[in-house]
């Protein structure tokens, strides 16, 4: 019967084909989204586990570029119990870098200057990734930078070239690689260098960055901070940070799942199309099979095999369209994709599902058909 | 044995219910070769639909080895046609996909168990039908004769007790059409099948022991006589 219900799929090949195509485009939009999100939910994520501390900002900014600081907050801050240092930092949109505008992208290029000396005494926790080639600079070395390697890639530096930011020189002393390509589009400088780029008064940086002795408590030490100086700052936990950003990009995940199950709903109904039109063909034939003595249950589970085969077939398809689309993106994008197994797994089982609730009303009229008219029809 | 008595079938055609069976009484005994003849339109069709379990009665009894088919569901009906009965078509309804060995079986398609003992005796029926060299042709490459010597086999192959067959000469000249019936007379005279054959076409009246001639939903006339032809 299984054969017999192969067999009727490819009596209209274009038909089936274009079935077969509707079918594979959901599945692989299914792919291709869901993955981009995961790719980049995962890009976060190695920041997010890269940094341990707290953020402190502005009151109401909404970001470390749009929140400004008195610069004597670091010592404040760091009169708090649980806090070992607080990094004083000022962050720097470039609008040009060697005269040209940055290109848009996930990972913009930021410029990032901080108190180099106190970084090192913190040993190490914070935006900054293993330096590569090299050195590291240190808060003396005012016209030096240490660039990330999507940057010293993009910009075609090596150590010792020169990097002009906004018509500034600077000249390059180090690479750093991290995991993620967030971290890799960062250039280092001294906190004071930073400054002049941002056009910023001396005594206001944009954010700091605490370092604390028991990092597991970074909730508590962000509302004590919070608590205490509740007009003027804000204090975010990176698990915090992570929470939130977990709550924002699952929703998207959501959204563009949402989006994807749409287009594969449509072929859906397109399956039910075909094999209605295939039915209405073949009446004679199913009138016959009646005569000769097939149940209804016999009928229905043929074309429930036809409606399946389809879903399976669209899936495997889509699967592989959808992994050959994000190839493509990823060479010509430079967008990390993340495909999973279950997420493989689940756009399939969504297309066998698609197929299964398909056949259901196309496999009940076949059932319906009377096997006189059925016969007479032919 | 298959009695029908009084039986009645009317269809609702929109407003209009048509009466296709007026009171038919007929019996049909094993080893029967029934020809029922009559013009388009008589009930001839209907009447071998209610015989053969496709379709039941508005009223009257039909008993099929004794047991009334307006008593059975649709799957009762469809287990007894497959246990006891086999159809011939006027435009033979084979699978245009599957080859004649293919659309012998598959009435046994559903049929749980070994399927090798079906492909045989599909093959033993296929080859007793000349069709020996021709298992594996696809519908569109025999000819009508061919293809009705296909769908007999097919309606062999639940080794049923009796056989409709709906015009089976319809779509066939002359020649073909005269060999078809006599392997149908065959049949019966050496399988003891028993054929119920509806037909316009008064030449098969000839091979029958039972002549049936139908009218406007009645009997007009029924004989049972000495077979002329064999």
């Amino acid at each position: 019967m299984i054969k017999l219900s192969f067999l009727n799929l490819f009596r209209r090949k274009s038909r089936t084909f274009l079935t077969l195509l509707a079918i594979a485009v959901g599945v692989a939009s299914i792919i291709v989204l869901v993955s981009l999100v995961d790719g980049v939910v995962a890009d976060f994520t190695e920041v997010f586990e890269q940094f341990q501390g707290l953020i402190v900002l502005e009151k109401g900014a909404a970001d470390v570029p749009f929140s400004k600081l008195d610069r004597s907050f670091e010592h404040k801050l760091e009169k708090i119990n649980g806090v070992k240092v607080a990094i004083p930092e000022i962050w720097v949109l470039p609008n040009k870098i060697d005269g040209q505008i940055p290109e848009f992208s996930l990972a913009t290029v930021m410029v990032y200057g901080l108190d180099l000396d106190k970084y090192h005494v913190s040993s190490g926790s914070g935006w900054i990734a293993e330096v590569e080639k090299g050195s590291f600079i240190r808060n003396s070395d005012t016209d030096s930078v240490v660039i990330g390697k999507k940057i010293a890639e993009d910009y075609d530096k090596f150590v010792g070239s020169v990097l002009d930011i906004d018509g500034k020189k600077y000249r390059v002393k180090g690479i750093f690689a991290g995991q993620s390509e967030f971290i890799e589009g960062v250039i280092v400088m001294p906190l004071e260098a930073a400054r002049e780029l941002a056009d910023l008064d001396a005594d206001k940086v944009n954010s700091f960055t605490v370092g604390l002795t028991d990092p597991s408590k970074d909730k508590q030490i962000a509302e004590q901070i919070e608590f205490i100086y509740s007009d003027d700052l804000q204090a975010l936990s990176m698990s915090q940070y992570s929470e939130q950003f977990g709550e924002i990009f699952g929703s998207l995940r959501l959204l563009v799942w949402a989006i994807a199950a749409i287009a594969a709903v449509v072929a859906g109904v397109g399956i039910i199309n075909t094999i209605l039109m295939s039915i209405l063909d073949r009446t004679a034939e199913i009138g016959t099979l009646k005569a000769t003595g097939w149940t209804n249950e016999n009928v229905f589970m043929m074309i429930m095999y036809e409606a399946l085969s389809i879903g399976i077939l669209g899936g495997i398809i889509g699967l592989i369209l959808g992994f050959m689309v994000d190839l493509f993106l990823a060479s010509i994008l430079n967008i990390n994709f993340l495909i999973t197994v279950p997420l493989l797994l689940q756009a399939f089982l969504f297309a066998l599902f698609i197929g299964l609730i398909a056949g259901i009303y196309p496999a009940y009229r076949a059932v319906k058909l009377d096997p006189i008219e059925a016969i007479r029809s032919g | 044995m298959i009695v029908a008595e009084n039986v009645t079938k009317e269809y609702k055609m929109g407003e209009v219910i048509v009466r296709a069976l007026a009171g038919v009484s007929i019996k049909i005994e094993e080893g029967d070769f029934v020809v029922i003849v009559g013009p388009s339109g008589s009930g001839k069709s209907t009447l071998m639909h209610i015989l053969g379990a496709l379709d039941k009665p508005t009223a009257g009894k039909v008993l099929i080895d004794g047991e009334d088919i307006s008593e059975m569901d649709d799957w009762e009906l469809a287990m007894l046609r497959r246990k006891k009965i086999g159809f011939i078509f006027q435009n033979f309804n084979l699978i245009p996909t599957l080859n004649a060995l293919e659309n012998v079986v598959i009435p046994t398609e559903p049929l749980p168990g070994d399927k090798t003992k079906y492909d045989q005796r599909g093959i033993e029926l296929l080859k007793m039908l000349g069709l020996g060299d021709r298992l594996l042709h696809k519908p569109s490459e025999l000819s009508g004769g061919q293809r009705q010597r296909v769908s007999i086999a097919r309606s062999l192959i639940n080794n049923p007790e009796v056989i409709f067959a709906d015009e089976p000469t319809g779509n066939l000249d002359t020649v073909t059409g005269n060999h078809i019936v006599e392997i149908m007379r065959k049949l019966n005279k050496e399988e003891k099948k028993t054929f119920v054959i509806v037909t316009h076409d008064q030449s098969l009246l000839d091979y029958a022991n039972k002549q049936v001639f139908i009218r406007d939903g009645k009997i007009e006339k029924q004989t049972k006589k000495k077979i002329i032809k064999n």
